[in-house]
């Protein structure tokens, strides 16, 4: 490479007055195509869903913007809102910590010496987020059948003799953090023992011949290095969170009785019942609204206080 | 003192305990007690992985009677396995292999058409000189968030006037350009390309274009490795998008055919009539789960592979 090319490169002109060549950047090319899919398929239905939460909604047809803030109102006075709320959060609040925690766990500690058994353990960690939704329900509805299930030791101490002793009110929330955490982790585990396969062997080492054990090395080297990806665990974990259905509407359809399950249990499941049954896809937007609206609040604070979009290259 | 011999050489046995244990530590890095409680703790997580999965590998080679009866781990019988298998073959003209050749084909090219999209892009918003890069993070991190329930009907509508509802491109083109990707992928080039390693490349004389590929391609690898299995599982079970989109039997995803089977069976419940008149029951159920999951089971195994130690090891020298 010449001198003039790493000149143009740098975008610097060569002597004053002579016309800049026109550069392309690369930067530019790169983020084209999925700058196009994103607006498509992405930022236009999103603009759109705004707008039909301002709209009304009369045999299906929306009105577009007719609807002032009426849909708001109506959707968060409900009196099924404030359940499906608190639901979601106390949700939120188990398996959101739980999930961040036990995979840097596992992962760090699978990283910590390396031999045949990783490979196996994360095939093993990862194959449960394969299941899909309904045969996931299946396992579980066995796998809570205290009588049928191959834990039923751990449950039958507590008295439990039925699923329906195990899948209460009370219980219903921990099942699904426990669901969660079988179908997710796997796939968070992998990620991170990716990332940790890609810390720099020169930094490992010399943290090792300034003594560090092998806890001081996972807690104080290799987690502060892969805390990009745990930040983007915790913001997709809240965010995926927030908007649990699959788990409680299988589960409605498949205990018996008085399910301790309703189908509002979740926001998600209220905004898809005000949505099929009440035809108002305005009432079902505004509910999508308000969890984009937290989650963006909790995403705000993690990204401003980490700094979390620096780049060693970039500010 | 108590001796034995080492290599020739007399040795007391502390001596020979404390070579061991040295020796031990060097090759490992962890002590043996240590190593001990490692692996306790693993296994002990991967039984509460693992004997869900053995549960529905074992569950359709019994009847719904046997589910009940027999030991969860007990192993019913291969006949019955096979009876399943030939049940779920028959079920609607076979359709649950139409609904595995479509998934199959819907999400392989809805992955190349990702990674393709994907990683340059993750790679210019972590590298590359943008305007906008901070409002393109910020509007891919708000997609991130958004319910898919709220996207569902403009989607619909959008792909609609396109002419593509009820097709492999309604699964495929939102698919390819979904936000997660993109995210992982910023947040990999964040970490493996620092200053120091551009800033050498550059004194080297590399110009954006090769920096991106001569450095930044081949460092993808461990990611395409973890994009490929993390995006390969959300596709393969997507359910929400895919039942809307498309509402023809013979053009569905395996996920949502498992989904209308089961449910329009009421095969997950004992006795139902529905259950017994199609001859799809719990066994046939759990045998479908175990056809949906070996796929993505082999594109993990394979992309393990990929996932190789520390891809900048040796390029910077301080």
């Amino acid at each position: 490479m010449t001198a003039n090319s790493v000149a143009s490169t740098s975008g610097v002109q060569t002597a004053a007055g002579q016309r800049k060549k026109f550069k392309l950047n690369l930067g530019y090319i790169l983020i084209l195509p999925y700058t196009v899919g994103m607006l498509l398929f992405g930022v236009g239905p999103s603009l759109y869903a705004l707008v039909f939460s301002f709209s009304k909604f009369e045999g299906g047809k929306p009105q577009y913007l007719r609807a002032g803030f009426s849909n708001f109102v109506t959707a968060y006075t409900d009196y099924r809102f404030i359940p499906a709320l608190k639901n979601v959060l106390s949700f939120v609040a188990l398996t959101v910590p739980i999930g961040v925690f036990g995979a840097v766990f596992l992962a760090l500690l699978m990283h910590a010496t390396r031999d045949r058994l990783n490979k196996f353990l994360r095939t093993i960690y990862f194959l449960p987020g394969a299941v899909t939704g309904s045969v996931l329900v299946l396992i579980f509805i066995f796998l809570l059948d205290p009588m049928i299930s191959p834990f039923g030791f751990l449950m039958r101490p507590f008295g439990w003799e039925a699923q329906q002793d195990v899948i209460t009110r009370r219980t219903v929330v921990y099942v699904f953090v426990l669901i969660r955490f079988f179908s997710s982790a796997g796939g968070w585990i992998a990620i991170f023992y990716g990332a940790l396969n890609g810390l720099s062997k020169e930094i490992l080492e010399a943290a090792q011949i300034d003594g560090c054990n092998a806890w001081q090395l996972a807690w104080y080297v290799k987690r502060p290095l892969i805390s990009s990806y745990v930040i983007y665990m915790l913001i997709t974990m809240f965010t995926q969170s927030m908007q649990i259905v699959v788990e409680p509407s299988l589960i409605a359809s498949a205990t018996y009785g008085d399910s301790p399950v309703t189908p509002y249990w979740s926001l998600n499941q209220l905004a898809s019942n005000l949505q099929t049954l009440g035809g108002n896809f305005g009432l079902s937007a505004t509910i999508a609204l308000l969890q984009v609206v937290m989650c963006a609040v909790a995403a705000i604070l993690v990204i401003t206080k980490t700094d979390y979009y620096k780049t060693d290259v970039r500010n | 003192m108590q001796s034995v011999r080492v290599a020739g050489q007399e040795r007391s046995l502390m001596a020979s305990i404390r070579s061991w244990y040295r020796e031990w530590r060097r090759g490992s890095g962890i002590g043996p007690v240590a190593y001990v409680i490692r692996v306790l703790i693993l296994v002990i997580v991967a039984i509460f992985f693992g004997v869900p999965l053995i549960w529905l590998f074992l569950a359709p080679t019994k009847s719904n009677a046997q589910l009940i009866e027999l030991q969860p781990l007990a192993f019913g019988s291969l006949e019955y396995a096979y009876g399943a298998f030939q049940r779920l073959m028959a079920y609607n003209n076979g359709i649950v292999k139409r609904w595995f050749f479509n998934s199959v084909w819907y999400v392989g090219t809805a992955m190349v058409i990702n990674l393709a999209v994907t990683v340059p892009a993750g790679y210019a918003l972590a590298i590359a000189d943008i305007k906008g890069r901070k409002a393109l993070l910020w509007a891919t991190l708000i997609l991130m968030m958004t319910p898919v329930n709220a996207l569902v009907l403009p989607m619909f509508m959008e792909l609609h006037t396109l002419g593509l509802t009820n097709s492999a491109w309604a699964l495929i083109l939102p698919s390819s350009f979904a936000p997660f990707g993109v995210y992982l992928t910023f947040v990999y080039y964040k970490t493996v390309m620092p200053r120091d390693l551009i800033d050498a490349a550059k004194v080297d004389g590399c110009n954006e274009w090769q920096l991106f590929w001569n450095i930044g391609l081949p460092l993808a690898a461990s990611l395409v490795g973890m994009l490929t299995f993390s995006r390969f599982r959300a596709m393969w079970n997507n359910f929400f998008m895919a039942n809307t989109l498309i509402w023809s039997d013979p053009l569905r995803t395996l996920p949502v055919g498992v989904g209308v089977l089961i449910s329009g069976t009421g095969a997950i419940l004992p006795d139902n009539p529905w259950s017994q008149r199609s001859g799809i029951r719990r066994a046939e159920a759990a045998l479908l789960g175990v056809i949906t999951v070996l796929p993505v089971a082999l594109v993990f195994l394979f992309s393990q592979r990929l996932l190789v130690r520390s891809a900048t090891s040796g390029a910077l020298k301080e």
